[in-house]
């Protein structure tokens, strides 16, 4: 700003200047002018090119008309991954040698500046950045060494007004594929737009990472990436609004699951098993839609306020079956035998599911901070198919919430802490069709439809501790606790960055209560 | 286990609510001007801290770096007038940006486009930054932003009168961002700039700005009195003429 600003003020200065001392534009400019090395130099750099007759050799003798109008080609045609701050200082001298000449060409001065401006601010650079990543994974007879993840970024900021962002992604036996492709706009009034396929999310407080190298992401309703979505948000005084809306083709959310099994025993014949399925088929092209608005009622306290529906054009097709299983009298406990598959019936049922939901941020303290959600949902017949078969129709409008604990590592001195709790009602739906506890294998509680089996609470702690710019270590602990299941989930990892660049993770992950596993991974991450 | 949940919540929030061992007093109120978020996307990370600087947020600053750096009284003068001079709080509201990236690199040009300060329900751009955001960002940036102090027609204080002002940040300065908008929210009401000012080091700032107006003053003066030399030319030049004409 402040090399523009004098730019600009030597410019001034040099117009106001003329004609009493400008130099006559037909007249050579000398041999040893410094203006030849200063080109020769962009070009030997590659920073320009197209000179006149396409050549430039040291061995013309360019007239002030020449040199200028090579500068003028210069600034259009400048590389502008290959320029340096040095080379446009060079540019910037040459204009400011050349100005009278280029204002004779017709080549607008204010235009120069803009463009010079551009240059050095960045418009119309390329800009490229992402990581490589590679992950071994020790388990029980199960060990996996891969490439978990390439991820290429690619920014163009277009012009003051329009920035392009790319991201090419794979690994993990994934094709490279562009994962995201979006346009951010700024309109008037404070209004900028979203445009593309890009990651939304509402919920990003709420949730302790994606922090690091792991992933905690517990977002239950946003944080989605579907094919093709608009975003615009509105800035005001001390708050902001913004309305989404989304379209997915044919999304598959998949089908589940097993529902409900019980046992008799019959005093004559051993014992029957009944098995209940109820199995849900969804494909359909789907709209997204949703408003929120947040305010800041000062540095403490904010509340916002959220609403998003998944709206499918077509049904769901939900089917119900029973399975029989006999234990005759002296058979070993655990066996049973195969007696029959009934079809019970089938129904197509709608599947939209709205949310509406409310945040709270209080700030009580610096580096302290608690947060509140709360959720109500009202969900259609299919998501109810478990109850309806159970005698249902079951609760269409489930709840759930969540209160945190934030601390900062600078309050603690050792450590940072995260402490969530939350309760979920049994037919809250996650309705990505994505569970929100997929880190790791912390999940048992969700179906695949992304949907919660019962009653669940759910406690989350993080401590993370950043010793110094080379040493971290963090260690988090998940407790899942419902009627017919409780468990937890133990992971310890230390990360080390060898360079700012190259980072190595170590950690070991443990399952615990019903579920009985553990594993180490070994991560190694370069960053550009 | 839920007991023992219940325990380290407890203990989680007397922790939080106690002052640390060892944390001095001026420890809080720079926590409380020095606002971070944190942003991450499988496997990005990011950090972005941004730090309004109150007079007290100044005062808390130079009392730590005191204490760390054993300063005597004369040098932390020294300190505080070269900060102020940085700071250039007297026509600009400074604001300085931290990034930690651990993570892919990040592109902030043009940087002066992806903030926005709003007081009052207006919104202010910046006046100048330091041009290093404008690079390429893969390990640790730092730098400085001001925005207006004074209203450029009225010429009147922007911070006269405000409770709360909000600093906005736009999302599009990362891909690991994933909000259209980052911000950070202070109460300034309680705010007095003026205090900073006092001590040797306010009186050596006061001493620039008067050595400056000074040196402005004499050359309008020159001026002046350059004008007054062509003017008293002039009139002599009239009287000449006028002599010689009553004398034909």
């Amino acid at each position: 700003m402040k090399r523009f600003a004098a730019l600009v003020a030597v410019l001034a200065l040099v117009a106001f200047a003329a004609p009493a001392f400008a130099a006559n534009p037909f007249m050579d400019v000398p041999m040893n002018h410094w203006a030849y090395d200063a080109v020769s130099q962009l070009a030997s750099r590659g920073v320009v090119s197209g000179y006149p007759d396409g050549a430039f050799k040291g061995e013309w003798k360019a007239t002030r008309y020449e040199m200028a109008s090579v500068v003028a080609r210069a600034l259009a045609y400048v590389d502008m991954n290959k320029a340096s701050k040095q080379d446009l200082e060079l540019l910037k001298k040459l204009v400011v040698e050349f100005k009278d000449e280029l204002d004779a060409l017709g080549v607008k001065v204010d235009e120069l500046d803009a463009r010079v401006a551009d240059l050095e601010k960045g418009v119309g650079k390329w800009y490229f950045s992402g990581y490589l990543r590679m992950q071994q994974t020790f388990a029980d007879g199960d060990d996996t060494w891969a490439v978990n993840r390439f991820r290429w970024n690619i920014k163009k900021v277009i012009d003051d007004k329009v920035t392009m962002n790319v991201r090419l992604q794979g690994g993990g036996g994934e094709d490279v594929a562009v994962e995201l492709a979006y346009l951010t706009i700024k309109f008037p009034w404070d209004i900028t737009a979203t445009i593309g396929r890009f990651w939304h999310d509402w919920e990003g407080a709420f949730y302790a990472g994606d922090w690091w190298y792991f992933a905690m992401n517990d977002a239950y309703i946003t944080d989605i990436r579907p094919t093709m979505a608009w975003k615009f948000d509105k800035s005001f005084g001390m708050g902001n609004f913004s309305l989404y809306v989304a379209h997915d083709d044919n999304k598959d959310l998949g089908s589940f699951a097993v529902m409900y099994d019980d046992d008799y025993d019959y005093f004559f014949t051993g014992t029957r098993y009944e098995e209940y399925w109820a199995s849900a088929g969804l494909v359909s092209d789907r709209y997204i839609y949703g408003a929120r608005i947040n305010f800041n009622f000062n540095e403490m306290f904010s509340l916002a306020v959220n609403y998003m529906k998944y709206d499918y054009e077509d049904d769901a097709e939900v089917s119900f079956w029973r399975n029989e299983y006999w234990r005759p009298f002296g058979a070993p406990a655990d066996a049973f035998y195969f007696y029959g598959l009934y079809d019970e019936g089938g129904f197509t049922l709608a599947a939209d599911t709205a949310t509406i939901w409310g945040d709270l941020v209080v700030n009580f303290k610096p580096g302290i901070t608690f947060k509140g959600q709360y959720f109500m949902q009202d969900n259609d017949p299919a998501w109810q198919a478990l109850n309806i078969y159970d005698g249902g129709p079951g609760d269409d409008s489930p709840n759930a919430w969540k209160a945190i604990l934030e601390i900062d590592q600078d309050v603690l001195g050792f450590t940072s802490l995260w402490l969530e709790y939350a309760q979920l009602d049994a037919g809250f739906v996650f309705p990505n069709g994505a569970s929100p506890y997929g880190w790791m294998r912390a999940d048992s509680f969700i179906n695949s439809y992304g949907q919660v089996v019962e009653d669940t609470t759910v406690w989350t702690v993080l401590a993370m501790q950043r010793w110094n710019d080379k040493w971290g270590t963090y260690v988090r602990y998940l407790k899942a606790d419902a009627d017919t299941f409780d468990y937890d989930n133990w992971t310890v990892a230390v990360t080390h960055w060898y360079t700012p660049s190259l980072a190595f993770e170590l950690g070991y992950d443990k399952l615990g209560g019903d579920l009985d596993d553990d594993f180490i991974w070994l991560r190694t991450t370069v960053f550009f | 286990m839920r007991r023992i949940l219940i325990s380290i919540v407890v203990a989680a929030v007397f922790l939080s609510l106690a002052v640390p061992a060892g944390a001095a007093p001026y420890d809080e109120i720079m926590q409380r001007w020095q606002k971070t978020q944190r942003f991450g996307d499988a496997g990005d990370a990011l950090s972005v801290s941004a730090t309004y600087f109150s007079s007290e947020y100044i005062e808390a600053l130079m009392q730590s770096e005191a204490d760390k750096n054993l300063w005597t009284a004369d040098e932390m003068d020294l300190h505080k007038y070269q900060l102020l001079k940085t700071l250039r709080l007297d026509d600009t509201i400074p604001v300085r940006f931290r990034f930690d990236i651990m993570g892919s690199a990040i592109h902030m040009a043009p940087f002066g486009e992806q903030v926005t300060l709003w007081i009052k329900g207006k919104k202010y751009k910046p006046v100048d930054y330091d041009p290093l955001l404008n690079f390429k960002v893969a390990d640790t940036a730092e730098g400085m932003v001001y925005f207006p102090r004074f209203d450029e027609k009225t010429g009147k204080d922007l911070l006269a009168g405000a409770g709360t002002i909000k600093l906005e940040l736009s999302g599009s300065i990362s891909m690991t961002i994933k909000r259209t908008k980052v911000d950070f929210i202070w109460d300034v009401a309680a705010d007095d700039p003026s205090r900073v000012y006092s001590g040797q080091a306010g009186g050596r700032l006061e001493m620039d700005r008067l050595i400056k107006r000074l040196a402005n003053l004499n050359k309008e003066k020159q001026e002046c009195e350059k004008r007054l030399g062509e003017l008293d030319s002039e009139i002599a030049d009239i009287e000449i003429r006028m002599g010689e004409l009553q004398q034909q």
